[in-house]
């Protein structure tokens, strides 16, 4: 089976895929008649099935974390674009400028009228 | 029917998008046990692409939460082109590797000063082992961190490919749409991350 580097390569990758299932029917077909056959393609095969059982093991999380716990964890964080705040907050805002308008206006006539006063105009 | 999009990937267009439309509706007009329940479907699966792309579960647990996060944000603009597990996943990926990389500027990383950390952390039980798989057990434990180093020295488009092929419920067509490339460049991916894998593996005393 001496093959041409690209055909190398193309057949490499079928054999890739044929292991995870997701070869098209027909070359799937063809690919199992062949390994009937080929003791080289049976030993790739074998060394692909071995490097991605193994490469799967090595990744794998072990125990995973409880996920209603975590579901609690994270409404927590988008709780408060879950639960609008209330309008008063913006009401509180909306009175703060008025307020410092108010004590303005008073300490402008409060002024206003002791200048009146000190001049004996009221 | 099913539709195909313009690169011939399948249309999510049937029941499972009707539902998949009822619950971002009910999640967007502010419900909050229809996003627990997607939270709760969808945590395993992203925590464990987060693990698989971080090796370590303090990391992969604030990212999972930082995800979910955005994906709340981000769910009224979802169009529903790809399911939306593919679109979680999109989301997690992106996200680990941003992690990923800032780790690996941070002058603890580079010294190599969180060794300890991880090596415990892929450790929970004392004589219990982790893994099930008949080859799994057939290396050490010391064999399966060193292979687990293997795999994080892939080429970076190479072990994203490897670590979402080792998802069961992930197809080819799901990782072609998660990563947005090609369906064939998928399983060329694939195939040369396992090449380059047994290489290392051969050039190694585990094999």
């Amino acid at each position: 089976m001496s093959l041409l580097p690209w055909k190398r390569k193309k057949m490499g990758t079928d054999l890739s895929a044929y292991i995870d299932g997701e070869l098209d029917a027909y070359r799937a077909a063809e690919l199992s008649e062949d390994l009937v056959f080929d003791p080289r393609l049976q030993n790739k095969i074998y060394r692909l099935e071995q490097i991605s059982a193994l490469a799967g093991a090595s990744l794998e999380p072990g125990p995973l974390p409880d996920a209603k716990i975590a579901a609690d964890q994270i409404l927590q964080a988008v709780e408060p674009a879950l639960a609008p705040p209330l309008a008063a907050p913006q009401t509180r805002k909306r009175l703060k400028p008025a307020l410092v308008a108010s004590v303005g206006l008073l300490v402008t006539a409060g002024i206003t009228f002791a200048g009146l006063r000190r001049r004996g105009l009221v | 029917m099913q539709r195909s999009d313009k690169r011939g990937f399948k249309i999510y267009a049937s029941a499972d998008q009707a539902h998949q439309d009822q619950r971002i509706g009910r999640i967007v007009a502010g419900d909050r046990e229809a996003f627990r329940a997607l939270v709760c479907d969808y945590h395993p699966l992203a925590y464990s692409l987060a693990f698989k792309t971080l090796n370590n579960r303090q990391d992969a647990e604030e990212v999972v939460q930082d995800a979910f996060v955005k994906i709340y944000h981000a769910l009224d603009g979802f169009r529903g082109e790809a399911s939306l597990k593919t679109w979680i996943l999109r989301i997690v990926l992106r996200l680990s590797l941003n992690r990923r990389r800032d780790r690996a500027r941070t002058a603890w990383h580079r010294l190599g000063l969180n060794r300890r950390n991880a090596e415990s952390e892929e450790d929970p039980g004392n004589n219990v082992p982790i893994f099930e798989t008949p080859e799994s057990l057939c290396i050490s434990r010391e064999g399966q961190r060193r292979l687990r180093q293997m795999v994080d020295e892939l080429p970076e488009s190479l072990r994203q490919a490897l670590v979402l092929n080792s998802f069961d419920e992930l197809s080819y067509e799901e990782i072609a749409r998660i990563l947005d490339i090609p369906l064939g460049t998928v399983s060329s991916r694939i195939y040369s991350a396992r090449r380059k894998l047994l290489k290392k593996l051969e050039n190694s005393d585990l094999f």
